[in-house]
């Protein structure tokens, strides 16, 4: 499988403190990978690096080979990087379907002028936009809501909602962090059936989360962070009986 | 998929509102329609009145773009209102003193230079400190050394591109900086020779090109300033705006010079015939639906709202397309904004822009004002600033025809208020006299205080909880 | 030389002014995260009630009257700030506290009218009767020196109030961690109030003192304000021995700009907003903080 994201001795640090440690990591095309440990390990540090919120201390990030050093994180969502956050943040202020039309604004290109004045050229990608987002929305089975207020929604369908607007971007790559956390059991379930339909559309997916059984049942790989270093990584069922990281998880020394 | 998911597969999907929705478009065909017979009915006085509602309707789209759609607070707005103003009317009627060229196209050529070298390199910090030092300098030593227009480009273009390889931002680019500022310079000069020529022939120039040169301006500075203090938030962003707004109006009435000073102000403008100025088929249709010559003060009415209008459907259009809602993804979360490629430093700015241009058209619109032809800083201070924000607050943050509401309740309170300062009340021996501020700080406390989204939103939000509780109560009556 | 040394001496006393009104920014930005807009009203309403009282009254009524009647509007504004200070955006509360800076400046100007008020020195007869000192060649007015001791009062009055005083501690305590405070039993709210009264009892005796140097009138709380803001700023928003340091550094600043520039006299009002413009662009965390803002 062709490499997506290849980091390399990525390195971020706070101060004295090092939250992310000369991290390797490769993510092919079309896997869903996840980023487990225990908290504080690292891993939404991590997620932010990825996608340009932060500079890195060291080290270098590929997305399709292009180094993302010094750039800004709409640039690197430009690349084809969407990600959710782990506190939703949706636009408050805007209807639902109005927060996935966001979502197309990478691969549109209206300016100012041509919105003003509506030329031909806007009318044509605003048909655009709203087809992709109508389609997102059917996607994650919030249609019904797309007038209503994004605020007024309930958490679960937030999260929907935020991967949705993710999705809307076309991204090469999805980014989700802790996706599952304050769902019901429904909600996993309903979430895991709708990532592993994306997956099989042929996207890339890593995420964070601390929900064991739903990271083990849908990921191809698991890459464990403690501390911020790489101590383990491969499939669920060897990362489940692998010693280190069951001696991270209790906090026991390893070795 | 589970049967949950095809149970949330809707019937049918909300459509798209089409370009020619009926209901999108009829607000526009009213309001055309008004704006063609108002005059004709309206009386001078109220005429008056409608004229600086319309300048405040300029405004306050204008504002509402910042504050209430991309959330970024302005408490200096006035300022970019006086800048059209002055502007307009210094380049319409001062006759331009031979010393001021150089100085002033030294400024203009500074400042395209600057904002070039801002945008083109990567400078940042003391390194753009002394870019911007640089931009300065030489010009001044090819004036000092006589060397002529071809060895000032030169001179610019070259010392620039040596900064650029010396300080490491870009050799060619700062070269390019260098390039415009000194051909912003002879070509300002130029044209503020050619304008001198006119004036000293008691020709002026026209009050369009005041406007427009009033809009680059201020769409130069508000470019300059906007790229700096946007980085700023919340209390430190309304800091910013405020005391940018103060050095304005500082300069409105010291810089005697220029801008006539505080006591003096600016007189003797001349007002724009609009109707006049038209082709005949149109100026012909104008005077068939005001039934007759038009005077000068019903054409500026005319010219006022048609700014409006257009401004009107500007914004309606802007608010609802994928710039429109890049600016709204900025007020909601910078952050998932960002995330999403949109480049939120760059829209922040622009709807900067883009308000202090609707400011500076605003301002333009007032100076020119038919039968008043007077300005003085006083109708550019920090108390306009307030009261826009009073108006966005009254119209409701992000609503359009909000404007329209605020502006014209502002009026309506204004007008009450020079009605009770004329007749003389006293109340136990107090005059009640200026109470402009009172009102408009006591609309503004009251309603952030109970409404923070805006009194038109707060209005309807109450109204529709009411409307939702009453139903959800004969909902329960029903099933019990 | 000479001439230095009387700028000097003006700056500093002006910058003293700014300094306290600085305090009061701090005190109220620690308590609620707002910029009180108002903070320069406070001064005006101490000027303005002491420059009315004195013509009927001697200075020790009028002085703590004055200070009770900045007290009571701070305590109001507060009030009205409490109201939407959990829901509302930041720029909610700050449109709400411009407006209740222009809404106070409008009555005060209602009922005191807009022009001047005399008002006379501290000690000494009459206003024009010369009370003055002269240090290295310049001229101290005694009304300067009362200006600089009671900074220097208010300074050290403020600095134990935090330090020492279990209320200054409670208030200490919700600026840093509001929920933790309310864990210990400490009322937020009475915290928030207390810390607006401050901010405007120090603010009022500010207006007092400077209304005898100057003409009182409604609307010197603005430019006062925005030049203790800007001191504020500079200092870091929180840090009170900044913002003091910030404050009379900005006065003598604003000040010897004359000397250095002549042709600035007439922009001298806009040497601190200019000021404060690059202070926010460049270092918004404030020239002599170390922390990091929050901008």
């Amino acid at each position: 499988m062709a490499t997506l994201i290849e980091s390399i001795g990525v390195t971020k640090s706070f101060g004295g403190l090092t939250a992310v440690s000369r991290v390797d990591m490769i993510v092919s095309r079309g896997q869903t990978k996840a980023l487990i440990g225990p908290n504080g390990a690292g891993k939404s540090t991590l997620l932010n690096l990825l996608t340009g919120m932060m500079p890195m201390s060291s080290g270098d990030i590929r997305i399709n080979g292009c180094s993302i050093v010094g750039r800004s994180c709409y640039e690197v969502a430009e690349l084809g990087v969407a990600r959710t956050f782990q506190n939703v943040q949706l636009f408050q202020n805007m209807s639902v379907i109005e927060n996935v039309m966001v979502g197309c604004h990478s691969w549109t290109k209206t300016g100012l002028f041509s919105g003003a004045l509506r030329l031909l050229g806007h009318w044509r990608e605003e048909r655009d936009i709203y087809a992709e987002a109508v389609e997102r929305l059917e996607q994650v089975g919030l249609m019904q809501e797309a007038d209503a207020d994004a605020s007024g929604l309930p958490f679960g369908k937030q999260r929907m909602l935020e991967i949705a607007r993710a999705l809307a971007s076309r991204p090469n790559l999805l980014l989700l962090d802790e996706p599952a956390s304050g769902l019901s059991t429904r909600e996993t379930a309903e979430l895991a059936d709708l990532l592993r339909a994306i997956v099989a559309d042929g996207m890339t997916v890593l995420l964070v989360d601390h929900d064991m059984q739903f990271v083990m049942d849908i990921s191809d790989e698991v890459v464990v962070l403690d501390q911020g270093v790489k101590i383990a990584e491969g499939t669920p069922n060897d990362i489940q009986n692998d010693p280190r990281v069951i001696a991270a998880y209790l906090g026991i020394e390893a070795g | 998929m589970t049967d949950q998911k095809l149970h949330a597969k809707p019937a049918q999907r909300p459509k798209l509102r089409s370009r020619f929705d009926i209901f999108a478009i009829l607000p526009f065909v009213v309001f055309f329609i008004c704006y063609l017979f108002v005059p004709r009915f309206v009386q001078d006085k109220a005429l008056n009145s409608l004229i600086y509602i319309g300048i405040n309707v300029l405004l306050a789209l204008g504002l509402n773009l910042l504050m209430g759609y991309a959330g970024q607070i302005s408490l200096g707005h006035a300022a970019f209102f006086g800048l059209g103003a002055y502007t307009s009317a210094i380049v319409t009627l001062r006759p331009i003193e031979a010393e001021i060229i150089p100085s002033f196209s030294v400024g203009i050529g500074v400042m395209a230079g600057v904002a070039a070298l801002m945008s083109l390199t990567r400078a940042s910090g003391w390194k753009l400190a002394v870019g911007v030092a640089l931009l300065f300098v030489f010009p001044w030593i090819s004036r000092a050394a006589y060397v002529g227009l071809p060895g000032t480009i030169i001179i610019c273009a070259a010392g620039m591109a040596l900064f650029g390889l010396a300080l490491k931002v870009g050799w060619w680019r700062s070269m390019l900086a260098g390039l415009i500022n000194s051909a912003s310079l002879i070509i300002c000069g130029r044209f503020l020779n050619g304008a001198l020529a006119r004036s000293y022939d008691g020709v002026g120039t026209s009050p369009w090109i005041g406007m427009l040169a009033g809009v680059l301006l201020t769409g130069l500075i508000a470019y300059l300033i906007g790229a700096q203090v946007l980085r700023l938030k919340g209390n430190y962003l309304a800091m910013g705006t405020l005391a940018f707004g103060v050095i304005v109006e500082i300069m409105f009435s010291k810089w005697v010079a220029v801008t006539g000073g505080s006591s003096d102000g600016i007189y003797g403008i001349p007002t724009i015939s609009f109707i006049d100025g038209l082709p005949g088929p149109i100026r012909r249709f104008f005077e068939l639906c005001h039934g007759g010559a038009v005077d000068p003060q019903r054409q500026y009415f005319y010219l006022v709202w048609l700014f409006v209008f257009v401004a009107l459907i500007f914004a309606v259009n802007i608010v609802r397309s994928r710039v429109g809602r890049a600016f709204r993804a900025v007020h909601g979360s910078e952050q998932a904004a960002e995330s999403l490629g949109v480049d939120t430093g760059r829209y922040k700015v622009q709807v900067f822009v883009l308000s202090a241009a609707l400011a500076s058209i605003a301002g333009s619109l007032h100076a020119h004002n038919a039968g008043v032809g007077y300005i003085s800083p006083g109708e550019f201070n920090f108390l306009v600033s307030v009261q826009l924000v009073v108006i966005v607050v009254i119209g409701g943050l992000a609503s359009v025809w909000g404007a329209l509401l605020g502006a014209t309740a502002i009026q309506l309170i204004k007008n009450w208020i020079l009605m009770l300062d004329k007749a003389d009340i006293q109340i136990y021996g107090l005059a009640i006299k200026g109470l402009d501020p009172i009102v408009f700080g006591g609309i503004l406390v009251v309603v952030m205080m109970l409404m923070p989204q805006g009194l038109t939103r707060g209005l309807t939000d109450a109204l529709a909880s009411v409307i939702r509780r009453s139903r959800s109560s004969a909902y329960q009556q029903e099933a019990s | 030389m000479e001439q230095f040394n009387q700028l000097l001496v003006t700056g500093i006393s002006n910058g003293c002014i700014y300094a306290i009104v600085a305090i009061g920014f701090s005190i109220i930005y620690a308590g609620t995260q707002v910029i009180n807009f108002a903070q320069g009203e406070f001064v005006m309403i101490g000027a303005m009630v002491a420059a009315a009282l004195l013509a009927k009254v001697s200075l020790l009524v009028a002085f703590p009257v004055a200070i009770l009647a900045g007290c009571l509007v701070g305590a109001i504004l507060g009030l009205c700030v409490l109201v939407p200070l959990k829901r509302a955006a930041v720029v909610s509360l700050v449109i709400m506290t411009v407006g209740a800076s222009i809404l106070i400046r409008g009555l005060a100007q209602l009922f005191w009218g807009e022009e001047g008020k005399n008002v006379p020195y501290f000690t000494g007869v009459s206003v024009n009767e010369d009370h003055t000192f002269h240090i290295a060649g310049a001229i101290v007015g005694a009304q300067q020196i009362w200006v600089v001791g009671i900074t220097i009062l208010l300074v050290i009055a403020t600095h134990c109030f935090f330090k020492y005083t279990l209320t200054g501690r409670a208030m200490r305590a919700c600026a840093l961690n509001p929920t933790g405070a309310r864990l210990v039993g400490i009322n937020v709210h009475k915290m928030i109030i207390l810390s607006f009264v401050m901010a405007a009892g120090l603010g009022s005796i500010a207006g007092v003192t400077v209304a005898a140097g100057i003409y009182a009138r409604c609307t010197m709380g603005a430019a006062l304000g925005l030049k203790g803001f800007c001191a504020a700023v500079l200092g870091g928003l929180g840090s009170y021995g900044g913002g003091i340091v910030a404050g009379i550094l900005l006065g003598v600043v604003e000040a010897l700009i004359v000397l250095v520039i002549p042709s600035m006299s007439d922009y001298r009002d806009a040497v601190a907003f200019v000021i404060l413009l690059l202070v926010l662009l460049l270092k918004p965390e404030g020239i002599l903080s170390r922390k990091k803002a929050v901008a």
